[in-house]
């Protein structure tokens, strides 16, 4: 077989066809000459011949790919069929567009969460460092941390002398480099300072990660030497956007918290950092810590402390090297060092446990919640995906069933139940295909929306659509649609071929019991992402609602990082003085005040060092949390003092120290907690503190609790480098914000301000991921409801139409329009019922999964779940009740001597009717105009009615 | 000729044979499918009754495989018809398939004659 002959087949067969008519013309010709009757002689040379037909298709069979025939056959026929129901095509394409899509942006942000290899040399060699202990903590850090598959805290900071008596003493792995994120640096190009995020890393970061940078050179290990001139390079989307990808950018001195810094070269462009979510937009040697870059953190010396424990470590393992090994070796080495070091007597001899992860997708911190997310996402993509099918299902089910007769003809007549079968399957797929095509640009939309609008703050994301996700998208909609061709196809090629081709009508029973499965599969489904959505949507009401003892009106925040620029010691308390002073006369604000931690947002500050009596062992006592507050934090906030007094000028750092402690925190004192002593270790040495004033509980960490233990200490008599200020006024945000940009540019116009923003959105960002689901399953939800609702229409339609006879038999015997709607609108209520009898079930162990996601509200909430039961209902009511009504309008003696043609199923009949009945003659004249197929034919005499 | 439910080995080669015959045929010279039918049954003496229609596919293949061409032309009572010729690689297999028949009639004579001494 040759192409060639494939592409010319019909011209082939045209060809051998003359060739044989040739033969009996010549045979014809020799029989006459025989003597023979000219209708015999042509007979006769038929008979030598043979069957014409089985010669030419054997022919055609050596120049054809039979599958292929077939499969190009049955593609026009599929296009032809859709073609002419185009508002069937329209929404099963639609339909299938949305949930190809929905699932594919999700599955590209899970992909660019989880599973996207890091941009690296065989990132899967890749290894991270972390460490557990239960009572062990570093002397002073600087930490991250994440919770890992487990579910333990790991935190994965360590000293850079560890990480360099590891690099020099390990076998098993093959390099190692340390890094860190800085959250808040301030980057100066001519003068002009703009708040970004930095990494410092080590000098082997590029070498070990086989990184080769876009442009220029690498940070190399000689840029850490003592005295080497300060250097950075560049992220490449950075580059774009503040340098418009300027070659020229190399060998420019920029400013990096006020640190001058020469450029030296731009990372590659697939690189964004190691931390997912966290993209740095500038890359410093780590020993530039030591320079004048973070004033006023953690003193000097960082890097050769074997106390400060703030750089994160990645390995890379030599090849065939095992990850238990690696993790052994590196915990004896963390031993030695420890050891070589004075003990410490608050940590009792314990010692942290190594632990190693891949890091083969980079290094995650965004957390499990943000895992859990994801996958609650999928999965409801996932059901809504699986409602899209089952919907589509039971409308090309019914298409099939109209088929009925055309399909009882073609088996007749010798095709196989296959052939049938493959060209419902094709149908499928070519709707299928068409979604998916029409899947990719609503999932980019998607993918852009959800990156824009619910990703938290501050987190970077790339998602793209790449071959990976690509491939995803083909598999689903393969599976889409073998799930929505192959039930349609084999029960319509199973149906009773007699019955089918004695006439037009169906006399099956009126029940449609595939149709009826599909559509309480549906139906339960729904109630499924329903109630999901229901509880997401409680979660998310009762976070807003939840008491947190201060009234979040009216109080806009913001944050300033002036030792970026330079401030430090008293200059540093300077400036907030002046700038609280600016704030406080500024017309329009009522009072204001600072903070290190904005009550309810998504920053802590946790101790285990504050006893409540001198002889208590620190480093043991229960966990409590620190807010070092100016004065006027109360006021601001109308947080309730319930005794003592709030903090006041008069307490300067000369001044005995004192502290607030909230309600739950006094309670751990015996008696009165006023006038009652605090005791804190800080740095070695332990302080004392006295109780002041008694605040009622309020938020400090989110706002799911208010009942946790603060101590609040003033401002006044701690260092504190960086701080939120807070004020409370009546003014619209944009003059406000002009207002406090006004206040502190008084005191210093180079000191820029991040993150100004109201109160109620500081405490939002605590349940972002919350907010986030609640949306998008809101969505979903009502998605997915649309989907049942046209199910449901689609079956009820469906069936009036076949039951049309027996509606009109059971009027004729004397049922009115009122039992007849009742009949029709009980059984879709049946259905329904039923779905939500096998749903609730489900949606019950499906909502124990989210556990921790919700609050205020149990995974087995009954008026959810009731309410998700009404809604549904209400809308099959909806639904059925055209239907419903049409059935009620069917005129007895219409129904009951005319054929209802099958095709013409829902659409057109509720027009049609009046019109037969007023005018006998509408069918003659509907003929004329559709001459292609015969719709009204003469009743045929029926035994069973 | 049994044709229809013959073992498949005796088919493929019966319709190895067919093409033999067809090859042979065209030895004599270009022919076109009536000719060729009718010159086969003649030299077998009927013999062998080709179904004369199992010819065209036969001549198909052997087309497709290009040991025979064709070209449109016009018969002796000058009528349209579509004459087959050998190529020359058509030639070279009839040599190679005639030996190989010959073999074959060889090996299978062999046979029976010693089955009928013994």
């Amino acid at each position: 077989m040759s192409w060639q002959r494939f592409l010319h087949r019909r011209r082939w067969h045209r060809e051998r066809a003359a060739e044989l008519e040739a033969y009996l013309e010549a045979e014809t010709a020799d029989n006459l000459a025989r003597g023979l009757t000219p209708a015999a002689a042509r007979a006769a040379a038929e008979r030598k011949l043979g069957n014409t037909t089985l010669i030419l298709e054997d022919i055609y069979q050596t120049n054809t790919v039979g599958w292929l025939d077939a499969l190009g056959r049955d593609l026009r026929l599929a296009c032809r069929l859709l073609r002419r129901s185009p508002v069937f095509a329209l929404v099963a394409v639609a339909s299938l567009a949305l949930g190809i899509g929905g699932n594919l942006a999700v599955l590209s942000l899970v992909d660019a969460v989880s599973y996207r290899p890091l941009a690296a040399v065989q990132p899967q060699q890749l290894i991270r460092l972390g460490w557990t202990a239960p009572h062990w903590s570093p002397q002073q850090s600087w930490s991250t941390s994440f919770q890992d598959a487990k579910g333990r805290d790991v935190d994965t900071s360590f000293s850079y002398p560890l990480f360099q008596s590891w690099q020099r003493s390990n076998h098993s792995l093959n390099g190692m480099l340390a890094f860190r994120l800085l959250n808040h640096v301030d980057i100066g190009v001519g003068g002009r300072a703009l708040p970004g995020k930095g990494s410092l890393v080590s000098g082997e970061y590029h070498a070990v990660l086989g990184l080769h940078p876009a442009l220029g050179r690498a940070i190399t290990p000689s840029d850490l030497a003592p005295g080497a001139t300060a250097v950075a390079m560049l992220d490449y989307g950075y580059w774009q956007s503040r340098f418009g990808g300027d070659p020229g950018v190399i060998g420019r001195v920029i400013a990096v918290n006020s640190l001058p810094v020469t450029v030296v070269g731009v990372e590659p462009a697939g690189f964004h950092g190691l931390e997912v979510g966290d993209q740095p937009d500038v890359f410093l040697p780590i020993s530039l810590i030591e320079r004048n870059l973070l004033q006023g953190f953690h003193n000097p010396p960082r890097l050769a402390n074997p106390n400060y424990w703030f750089v994160e470590v990645l390995g890379r393992l030599r090849p065939g090297a095992r990850l238990a090994r690696a993790q052994a070796e590196l915990e004896l080495t963390a031993r030695q060092a420890a050891a070589s070091l004075p003990p410490d007597p608050d940590n009792h001899g314990e010692l942290p446990v190594i632990v190693a992860d891949s890091a083969a997708h980079g290094v995650n911190n965004l957390g499990q919640e943000f895992t859990v997310m994801a996958w609650i996402l999928f999965t409801l993509t996932g059901l809504v995906m699986l409602i899209v099918g089952l919907n589509l299902a039971s409308l090309l089910l019914a298409r099939a069933t109209a088929r009925a007769h055309e399909f009882s003809v073609r088996l007749a007549i010798g095709a196989g139940r296959f052939a049938l079968i493959r060209q419902l399957l094709v149908e499928s797929w070519v709707l299928a295909a068409c979604g998916a095509a029409v899947s990719l640009p609503v999932a980019l939309a998607a993918t852009r929306a959800m990156v824009r609008f619910f990703i938290p703050t501050g987190v970077v994301i790339h998602p793209v659509l790449d071959a990976r996700t690509l491939a995803g998208a083909a598999l689903l909609a393969l599976a889409a649609a073998l799930l929505i061709g192959l039930a349609p196809a084999l029960h319509a090629t199973r149906l009773r071929r007699r019955s089918s081709l004695l006439s037009d009508t169906p006399h099956a029973s009126p029940r449609h019991r595939a149709g009826e499965i599909l559509l309480v599969a549906q139906v339960a489904l729904c109630l499924l992402v329903l109630s999901g959505a229901g509880l997401f949507l409680r979660t998310l009401h009762n976070l807003r609602s939840a008491p947190v003892g201060l009234d979040p009106n009216n109080v806009t925040l913001f944050h300033v990082d002036p030792p970026l620029e330079g401030y430090s010691g008293p200059r540093l308390d300077a400036f907030y003085r002046q700038v609280l002073e600016r704030l406080r006369r500024s017309p329009g604000i009522s009072v204001a005040t600072a903070t290190t931690i904005i009550p309810g947002g998504t920053a802590a500050s946790t101790t285990r060092n504050i006893a409540t009596a001198p002889n208590q062992p620190s480093g043991a006592n229960p966990s409590t949390q620190i807010a070092e507050i100016g004065a006027d934090f109360f006021a601001t906030y109308r947080i309730t003092l319930l005794a003592g007094r709030e903090f006041s000028g008069a307490d300067t750092l000369a001044a005995p120290k004192v502290a607030i402690v909230n309600h739950t925190m006094a309670a751990r004192f015996t008696g009165l907690p006023l006038g009652q002593k605090l005791y804190y270790k800080n740095g070695g040495t332990t302080q004392v503190a006295t109780v002041v004033g008694v605040a009622a509980d309020a938020a400090y960490f989110g706002v799911r609790s208010i009942a946790t233990p603060v101590v609040y200490l003033p401002l006044s008599q701690q260092t504190v480098p960086n701080l939120d200020f807070a004020v409370r006024s009546a003014l619209p945000p944009a003059p406000l914000e002009q207002e406090l940009r006004a206040a502190v540019a008084a005191v210093d116009a180079n000191v820029p301000l991040y993150d100004v923003q109201t109160q109620q959105a500081a405490m939002g960002a605590s349940y972002q991921t919350q907010s986030l689901i609640a949306s998008l399953a809101g969505i979903l939800g009502l998605l997915a409801l649309l989907l049942a609702a046209i199910g449901l229409y689609g079956l009820m339609a469906y069936s009036v139409t076949r039951r049309t006879r027996e509606i009109g038999l059971r009027m004729a015997l004397g049922a009115s329009r009122r039992g007849v709607l009742r009949l029709v609108l009980r059984h879709s209520v049946f259905l329904v019922l039923l779905g939500g009898i096998i749903g609730l079930p489900l949606a019950w162990f499906g909502a124990r999964g989210l556990g921790t996601m919700l609050f205020g509200v149990g995974p087995a909430d009954p008026l959810t779940l009731t309410g998700a039961l009404t809604v549904l209902l209400a809308t099959a009511l909806a639904a059925a009740w055209l239907p419903a009504r049409r059935a009620a309008r069917v005129d007895p003696m219409i129904a009951l001597r005319t054929v209802i043609p099958l095709r013409r199923v829902c659409v057109r009949a509720a027009s049609q009717w009046p019109a037969i009945r007023r005018a006998p003659c509408a069918a003659v004249r509907h003929r004329r105009r559709r001459p292609a197929g015969v719709w009204f034919a003469p009743c045929v005499p029926d035994a069973r009615l | 000729m049994p044709r229809r439910n013959a073992p498949p080995l005796q088919a493929d080669l019966l319709q190895g044979t067919l093409d033999l015959l067809v090859l042979q045929t065209l030895l004599a010279g270009a022919a076109h499918g009536h000719t060729i039918a009718h010159a086969i049954e003649r030299r077998s003496e009927d013999v062998l009754q080709v179904e004369h229609g199992s010819l065209y596919p036969a001549l198909h293949r052997l087309e497709d495989r290009g040991w025979i061409a064709s070209f449109w032309g016009t018969s002796e009572n000058n009528r349209r018809a579509r004459y087959y010729r050998l190529t020359p690689r058509g030639r070279q297999q009839l040599e190679e398939q005639t030996s190989r028949w010959d073999q074959l009639v060889n090996a299978v004579n062999r046979v029976l004659a010693r089955e009928v001494t013994a």
